[in-house]
C-alpha cells in the first residue's frame, strides 16, 4: 500500500492545474525571484515576489506585490532585534497566480508608475509570464494579467518555451525546458531600423529619443531567458542535447522558431545584458560546464572557456559592476565568487578572471551595490549556509557575513538609500523574506538582519516533525 | 527477539572494534577546505631531525617537522586535524573524537577560512611551532584560539578583535642558543591581526602566555595605523642582523611587519616593511600591487603574489620576490635577481589565478637529469631527488601546482635534457606553367622539393648547458647551430631567402595611396631595395599578385615604392620581401620575427630565459647560427630547423579518476579540480608501524572543489596528473 503513495503523488502532480487550492494570498510559499521598486512619497517602496509553490501543494505559484510601507518594517539602521512580521498586509489585487516553479524575475519600467514583470516557470508548459504591475496614486501596488487570464489567475497567459508544435516534430526542437533566468533590456536606437529584426524595415516599431518604441506604443525591450535542462532531439531520446538562449520581443511576447538561439552544450542559469552582448552562465555539465557564453541578437555565440582557468563545476547568478568593467559570477564546486574583467574593443568582449573569493555553502544569486567614490559592494545569497555574504571591491575580499538569515536564502533585491541600503532576501525553504540593513555602505561589516517578512512555512515545506516547524510552534498555535 | 539480539550484538562488536582501533579516522567529512597549517606538538617528544641531500650527501638542517595538519571545514564552522605521525602507527588519519566512531571536531568561529600557528625560528633557522592555532575569517571581528595540545577552542568561544580582520600572523621569540633538538617554547607568543573598519586599517598585537591551559580574551595593542587603505596581506618577519635602511640597521633586532595594501579596486596598492617600534618603513619593490606575502625561511627574501586586478588579467599576476637585506629611502628593498643576474620575472601557471604560495628551505623534488649513457644514440633521462635552497610551489585555480627555485628565480625544468635541433630540411620552389616559381601547384598539390638534411648533434657534454649541431643539407651546405638550454621552446625555425617580413604582409593599400604605403611601425624591419608585391582582388583566390616593385624610401610609419607595376591599378594590399644586402628572414613559430641576415653572416638571437636550467649562472645568447654563403637563392626558399626545447615546467595535477591510482577528491566533476592554499615541509611518518620515523618532503594543498586535502610526496613528482602510485593522496 505504501508503495503506491509516491505514484499517487506523481499522478496528483500531473493533474489539471485548475483543480486544487489557490495559493494563499497572505503568505509566501517557496519565494524565489525578487524585484524592488522605489515609490515616490514612500520610504520603503514595493517588493515584488515570485512564489514557486515548489511542492505543488497549491494549484499554482504566484507573484505578490508587497507594499513595504504597510508592513511595519523597522526604520533602516535601527539596532533593535530581529522583527518578525508574520501577518502580511496583502490585498487580493496584489497577487496574481502563475504556474509553479517560478525562477528569477525581471522588471521593465514602462512608465512612472507601471512595470512589466517577467518570470519563467518550470512546471507544465515551461511557461514564461508577463505580468503588469501598477503603483496607484496612493502608492499602493496592484498586479494583473496581460494577454488574457481570468481575474487574478494568469496561469493560461504564459508563453511556452517548450511548445507542442516543436516537441511533436521529428527533431523535437527547439525547446527550452526548465526556463529559469531572465533579463530584460530596453533597446536603444539611432534609427527605427535598429528596433526591427535584422533586414526587416517594416516591423512598425519606432525610434523615439534613442529608445525603441514597440508596436504596443510602450518602450520596446529584448527579453532573454535561460533554461536549466538541455533539450534533446528527438524529444525524450536523450540524444543531441543542446542548450538555447531564448529571446522574446516585449511587444509581441510570442514564441516561434526564431526565438531560440542554439548555444551548444549545457543548460544555462542566469543572463545579463551589456550593450549588444548577452552573457549567460552555464550549469553543471560533464566534463566541464560552459561557464559563460556570449551571445548577440544575430545569433552569434562565443564560449569564453573561463572554466579552464578557474575550474568550477557550475555557474549560477551573475552581475555587472557599476562601471560595467567587471563581472561577478557565482560558481559552485568550489563555491566561489568569480571576478572577471571585461575588455570591449568593438569585437567580441574578452573576459579574464582576476580573482576568486571563497563563498559559504551553495551560493546562488548576486547583486551589486554601487558606492560613489568607492568600490562596489557585492551581495551573495548562500543557500545551504543560510547566510548572505558581502564582498567589498575596495578590500578585495569578503567583509561581512550575515548568518541565520533563514532556510535556503535564494533571491535578492536591494533598496539603496544614499549611503545605506536595505537588502531583501527570499528564503526559499521557509517562505519568508529576510530584511538586512547596511546602515553605512562604507562600513558593510555593520550589516545585520533586522526583520523577517511573512509567516514561516517550515511545517508545510519540511513537515510537522521537522526541527524548524517544532521550534516555530506553528502547529501548536 | 532473535533479530533484536543480533542487532544489539552487532552494535557492540562495532563499538568494540572501533575502540580497539587507534585514534585515527580516515574520513572527516570536510566541507569548505580553505586553509591549513602544519603544526608540531608543543610538548613531549620532539621529532626534530636532520636529513641529507640525496644527491649532495651533505647534511642539512630541516628543523622540527610537522606532526599535524590543521585544516578548515569552513561550512561546518570547525577545524579537523590530520595526524601524520604517532609512534608505532603505520596508518595515518584524522584525529578521532572521544567517541572513536567520530572524527574529532574543533568548533570555532563561523566560517573559518584563515589559519595561523604560533611560529618562530631556532638557532639553526628551523621552523618551530607553538601551542595555539588561530582561526579567523575575512571581515569577522573575532578570532578563535585553539590549543594544539588539547585539541579544543580555548575559552569555549571566539574572542573579540578590535575591528574586522583582513589578515593574521604570529611570532614567537624562540631561544636562539639551543640546538634544534633541544628547543623549548618561550614564555610568551604574539598574535597579530590586520584590520579594516572602512576608514582605517591597523595592525594589532596580542601577547599571550605560550601554553596557558585556558585563555578567555585577547588584549590587543595597536602597532600600525594607516588611513584609507586596507591591508590585504601581512607577514611577521624576524629580525635579520645585517638588514639596513640607508646604511643604518633596520628591522635588525626586532620583529617587523611586511604589509600589502590595496587601492583603487586592486589597480593600486603598496607593499611595505614596517618597523613597529619606530614607525619607520621601506617599500618592497614588487612589480605591482600584491595580494599575498610569504617569507623565505631565513627572512632575507619575501615572495608575493601579484594582484591580477592591477591590469585586469592574469598577464600581470605571478610570483615575484624582493630581497630583504639592504634598502634605501628612494627605492626601498629591491626586487630579487634571478640566477642570471637579471630581475626575476613573474612566475606564472598559464591563465589560472595563483591561489596559494609556499617556500621551504632545502626542499626536495624529483626531477630528471640527462645521462651520459646513451640508448640508441639518444641520451637517457634519469630521475633524481634534487634539493633546493629555497624550493617554492604555488597552486592555481586551473588545478595545477608549479614548483620553482627561489634563488634561481625560475620554474623548475623537469626535463633535464638540453635543447637541441631534432631535424632540418630544405624547401625549394618549383616551376609553374607560366614560367614563374611557387610552392603550390595549380591543382593545389606540392610543388618543388622538400629535402631532409642531416643533423649531427655532436657528442654529449654534460658540463655545458648548450648544444652545437651541424646541419648538412643535400648539397653539402653546412650550417652550425648553437642552442642554449632554457631559452627556446619546441618550435620550427625558418631561414627564408627573400622571405616575407612579418608585420609587412597583407597590409591594405589602394590606388589613391599612390607610392606611399602605410606600415604601422613595421617599416623598421624593411630596407631600401626590398621587394614589394601588390595584390588585387581575385574571385577565385581572394587575392592575386599583380606586380612587384621595390622600396625607394622609408619614413616613420610608411614606405614609398619606386613605381606602381602595370596591372596593379586595382591593388588592395601589399607585402614586403627581404632583398638586397640582407635577403634572409629568420622567423619561428613562437618567437615570431627574429631578424634578417646575409648569407655568410652569423645569426644571433637573444631573449630572456624561459626556464633557468640548474647550474646556469650567466646569460648566454639563445641561438647562434653560422649561415653558409651557399644558401638556395630562390624567392621563398627556406631551410627549416625543428627545435626541441626539452622544457617541461615541473607542474603537477591531481589524478582523480585514474584506474587503480585515482584519488577521488572531487564533488561534482572529476576534471574540475581547483587548489587553494598549500604548505610544504618535511613530514614525519612511522615506518611500517614501528617507532622508527621516516621524513619525507610533502605538499599539502586544500582542494575546495572536492572538499579535500591533497597530499603530494615530492619524492615522486613528475609532470602531469599524480595518483596514489605517484605519491598523491586525498584526505576528506
Amino acid at each position: 500500500m505504501h508503495r503506491l503513495f509516491p505514484l499517487v503523488l506523481t499522478l496528483a502532480g500531473c493533474a489539471n492545474s485548475t483543480i486544487g487550492t489557490s495559493p494563499p494570498i497572505d503568505r509566501l510559499y517557496f519565494p524565489t525571484g525578487l524585484v524592488h521598486v522605489d515609490v515616490p512619497g514612500k520610504t520603503e517602496g514595493v517588493l515584488f515576489i515570485a512564489n514557486a509553490n515548489f511542492d505543488k501543494r497549491f494549484s499554482g505559484g504566484a507573484i505578490t506585490a508587497l507594499a513595504l510601507d504597510d508592513q511595519g518594517l523597522p526604520p533602516l539602521g535601527q539596532t533593535a532585534g530581529v522583527k518578525e512580521i508574520k501577518a502580511l498586509k496583502i490585498d487580493p489585487s496584489q497577487v496574481v497566480q502563475i504556474a509553479s516553479f517560478a525562477g528569477e524575475m525581471a522588471a521593465q519600467t514602462i512608465g512612472t508608475d507601471t512595470y512589466r514583470l517577467y518570470v519563467p516557470t518550470r512546471s507544465e508548459g515551461m511557461n514564461v509570464y508577463q505580468v503588469q504591475a501598477r503603483i496607484g496614486s496612493n502608492g499602493v501596488p496592484s498586479v494583473s494579467c496581460l494577454g488574457g487570464g481570468s481575474g487574478q489567475d494568469c496561469r493560461e497567459t504564459g508563453a511556452s518555451l517548450s511548445p507542442r508544435q516543436f516537441e511533436r516534430t521529428d527533431a523535437g526542437v527547439p525547446r527550452a525546458p526548465s526556463p529559469y533566468g531572465v533579463a530584460v533590456a530596453n533597446r536603444t536606437c539611432t534609427v527605427a531600423e535598429n528596433c526591427c529584426p535584422t533586414g526587416d524595415t517594416t516591423c512598425q516599431r519606432t525610434c523615439v529619443g534613442g529608445q525603441c518604441v514597440g508596436t504596443d506604443g510602450l518602450p520596446f525591450a529584448d527579453l532573454w531567458i535561460t533554461h536549466l535542462t538541455q533539450a534533446d532531439s528527438p524529444l525524450l531520446s536523450g540524444f543531441r542535447a543542446r542548450g538555447y538562449l531564448v529571446r522574446l520581443d516585449s511587444d509581441n511576447f510570442t514564441v516561434n522558431e526564431q526565438s531560440f538561439i542554439n548555444i551548444g552544450s549545457g543548460g544555462t542559469n542566469s543572463v545579463l545584458v551589456l550593450g549588444s552582448w548577452v552573457y549567460a552562465t552555464g550549469r553543471i555539465l560533464n566534463p566541464a560546464p560552459n561557464l559563460l557564453r556570449i551571445v548577440n541578437r544575430d545569433g552569434f555565440v562565443a564560449t569564453t572557456s573561463l572554466e579552464s582557468f578557474f575550474r568550477v563545476s557550475d555557474g549560477r547568478g551573475l552581475a555587472l559592476s557599476s562601471d560595467s568593467n567587471r563581472m561577478f559570477i557565482v560558481g559552485r564546486a568550489p563555491d566561489t565568487l568569480l571576478i572577471a574583467n571585461i575588455t570591449q574593443t568593438g569585437g567580441i568582449p574578452i573576459l579574464s578572471f582576476v580573482r576568486g573569493i571563497a563563498l559559504p555553502d551553495a551560493p546562488n544569486e548576486v547583486k551589486v551595490i554601487a558606492r560613489p567614490g568607492r568600490g562596489d559592494l557585492v551581495v551573495v545569497t548562500c543557500s545551504s549556509a543560510g547566510s548572505v555574504a558581502m564582498y567589498d571591491d575596495d578590500v578585495g575580499d569578503l567583509v561581512s557575513l550575515v548568518g541565520g538569515v533563514g532556510v535556503q536564502p535564494y533571491g535578492l533585491a536591494v533598496d539603496v538609500r544614499g549611503n545605506a541600503a536595505r537588502i531583501f532576501v527570499s528564503n526559499f525553504g521557509d517562505g519568508r523574506i529576510s530584511v538586512i540593513d547596511v546602515p553605512q555602505l562604507d562600513r558593510p561589516q555593520g550589516a545585520r538582519l533586522v526583520a523577517h517578512l511573512g509567516e514561516q512555512q517550515l511545517c508545510l515545506t519540511r513537515g510537522v516533525s521537522s526541527p524548524g516547524c517544532v521550534a516555530s510552534q506553528e502547529v501548536t498555535q | 527477539m532473535k533479530t533484536r539480539i543480533a542487532v544489539i550484538s552487532l552494535g557492540l562488536v562495532i563499538v568494540a572494534l572501533a575502540c580497539a582501533q587507534q585514534d585515527r579516522s580516515s574520513r572527516a567529512n570536510l566541507i569548505g577546505t580553505h586553509d591549513l597549517v602544519l603544526v608540531d606538538q608543543p610538548e613531549g617528544e620532539l621529532l626534530a631531525a636532520r636529513s641529507y641531500n640525496p644527491d649532495g650527501g651533505a647534511f642539512i638542517v630541516v628543523g622540527v617537522p610537522s606532526r599535524y595538519v590543521f585544516v578548515t571545514s569552513a561550512d561546518t564552522n570547525e577545524l579537523r586535524i590530520l595526524e601524520n605521525y604517532r609512534t608505532a602507527l603505520a596508518e595515518r588519519g584524522f584525529v578521532r573524537a572521544p567517541n572513536p566512531l567520530e572524527t574529532l571536531s574543533i568548533p570555532v568561529l563561523d566560517r573559518p577560512t584563515m589559519l595561523a600557528v604560533d611560529e618562530g625560528r631556532n638557532a639553526e633557522g628551523a621552523r618551530v611551532t607553538g601551542s595555539y592555532v588561530y582561526a579567523a575569517r575575512p571581515g569577522g571581528a573575532e578570532v578563535s584560539v585553539v590549543s594544539v595540545a588539547k585539541h579544543r577552542q580555548l575559552g569555549g568561544k571566539p574572542m573579540a578583535a578590535p575591528a574586522p580582520i583582513t589578515a593574521i600572523g604570529t611570532w614567537m621569540d624562540v631561544d636562539q642558543t639551543t640546538s634544534v633538538f633541544e628547543t623549548r617554547l618561550p614564555a610568551t607568543t604574539r598574535f597579530y591581526a590586520a584590520t579594516w573598519d572602512g576608514e582605517f586599517s591597523a595592525v594589532y598585537v596580542a601577547e599571550l602566555p605560550t601554553n596557558s591551559p585556558e585563555i578567555d580574551r585577547l588584549d590587543f595593542q595597536r602597532k600600525v595605523l594607516l588611513a584609507q587603505t586596507p591591508i590585504t596581506a601581512m607577514v611577521v618577519l624576524p629580525p635579520v642582523a645585517r638588514r639596513t635602511l640607508d646604511g643604518a640597521p633596520f628591522c635588525a633586532t626586532k620583529v617587523c611587519l611586511a604589509l600589502a595594501t590595496r587601492a583603487d579596486a586592486g589597480k593600486g596598492g603598496q607593499a611595505l616593511l614596517v618597523e613597529p617600534e619606530t614607525g619607520r618603513s621601506a617599500v618592497l619593490s614588487f612589480k605591482g600591487p600584491v595580494r599575498e606575502l610569504v617569507s623565505a625561511s631565513d627572512a632575507t627574501r619575501i615572495y608575493a603574489i601579484l594582484d591580477e586586478q592591477a591590469c585586469g588579467s592574469p598577464a600581470c599576476g605571478g610570483v615575484v620576490a624582493v630581497d630583504l637585506v639592504a634598502a634605501n629611502s628612494d627605492g626601498g628593498f629591491p626586487g630579487s635577481l634571478d640566477a642570471l643576474g637579471l630581475p626575476m620575472q613573474p612566475l606564472r601557471a598559464g591563465d589560472g589565478l595563483i591561489a596559494g604560495l609556499t617556500v621551504a628551505a632545502s626542499g626536495v623534488v624529483q626531477q630528471t637529469v640527462e645521462s651520459e649513457s646513451f640508448d640508441g644514440g639518444v641520451s637517457r633521462l634519469e630521475f633524481i631527488h634534487q634539493a633546493y635552497e629555497e624550493l617554492g610551489a604555488f597552486s592555481s585555480s586551473n588545478g595545477t601546482i608549479t614548483f620553482f627555485s627561489g634563488l634561481s628565480g625560475s620554474i623548475i625544468d623537469f626535463d633535464g635534457r638540453r635543447s637541441t635541433i631534432a631535424s632540418a630540411s630544405v624547401r625549394l620552389p618549383g616551376f609553374l606553367p607560366d614560367g614563374g616559381q611557387g610552392f603550390t601547384a595549380v591543382d593545389g598539390g606540392l610543388l618543388g622539393s622538400n629535402t631532409a638534411a642531416i643533423v649531427d648533434a655532436g657528442p654529449l657534454d654534460l658540463s655545458i648547458t648548450w648544444r652545437t649541431a651541424e646541419v648538412i643539407t643535400a648539397d653539402q651546405t653546412r650550417w652550425t647551430v648553437d642552442l642554449s638550454d632554457g631559452y627556446l621552446d619546441t618550435q620550427s625555425l625558418l631561414v627564408i631567402y627573400q622571405g616575407q617580413i612579418p608585420g609587412l604582409v597583407g597590409l591594405p593599400t589602394s590606388a589613391s595611396a599612390g607610392l606611399h604605403l602605410l606600415t604601422n611601425g613595421a617599416e623598421v624591419r624593411a630596407a631600401v631595395g626590398d621587394l614589394v608585391r601588390f595584390q588585387r582582388p581575385d574571385a577565385l583566390t581572394t587575392f592575386a599578385d599583380c606586380g612587384t616593385t621595390r622600396i625607394a624610401t622609408i619614413g616613420a610609419g610608411f614606405i614609398e615604392v619606386s613605381d606602381i607595376p602595370v596591372g596593379c591599378e586595382g591593388r588592395v594590399q601589399f607585402s614586403v620581401r627581404a632583398d638586397g644586402a640582407k635577403p634572409l628572414v629568420a622567423a619561428a613559430d613562437i618567437e615570431g620575427y627574429m631578424g634578417r641576415w646575409a648569407p655568410g653572416e652569423t645569426l644571433t638571437y637573444n631573449r630572456p630565459a624561459v626556464l633557468i636550467t640548474a647550474g646556469v649562472t650567466a646569460t648566454r645568447t639563445a641561438l647562434t647560427i653560422h649561415i653558409p654563403t651557399t644558401v638556395p637563392r630562390y624567392e621563398g626558399a627556406f631551410t627549416s630547423f625543428q627545435i626541441l626545447g626539452h622544457m617541461a615546467p615541473l607542474q603537477i595535477t591531481l589524478d582523480t579518476v585514474g584506474a587503480g591510482s585515482g584519488v577521488g577528491c572531487y564533488t561534482s566533476l572529476p576534471g574540475q579540480v581547483t587548489f587553494g592554499n598549500l604548505v610544504m615541509d618535511r613530514v614525519p611518518s612511522s615506518l611500517s608501524g614501528t617507532a622508527a620515523i621516516d621524513f619525507r618532503w610533502t605538499i599539502f594543498a586544500v582542494v575546495p572543489s572536492g572538499n579535500g586535502l591533497a597530499e603530494f610526496n615530492t619524492s615522486y613528482t613528475q609532470i602531469g596528473a599524480l595518483g596514489r602510485t605517484q605519491g598523491a593522496n586525498c584526505w576528506r
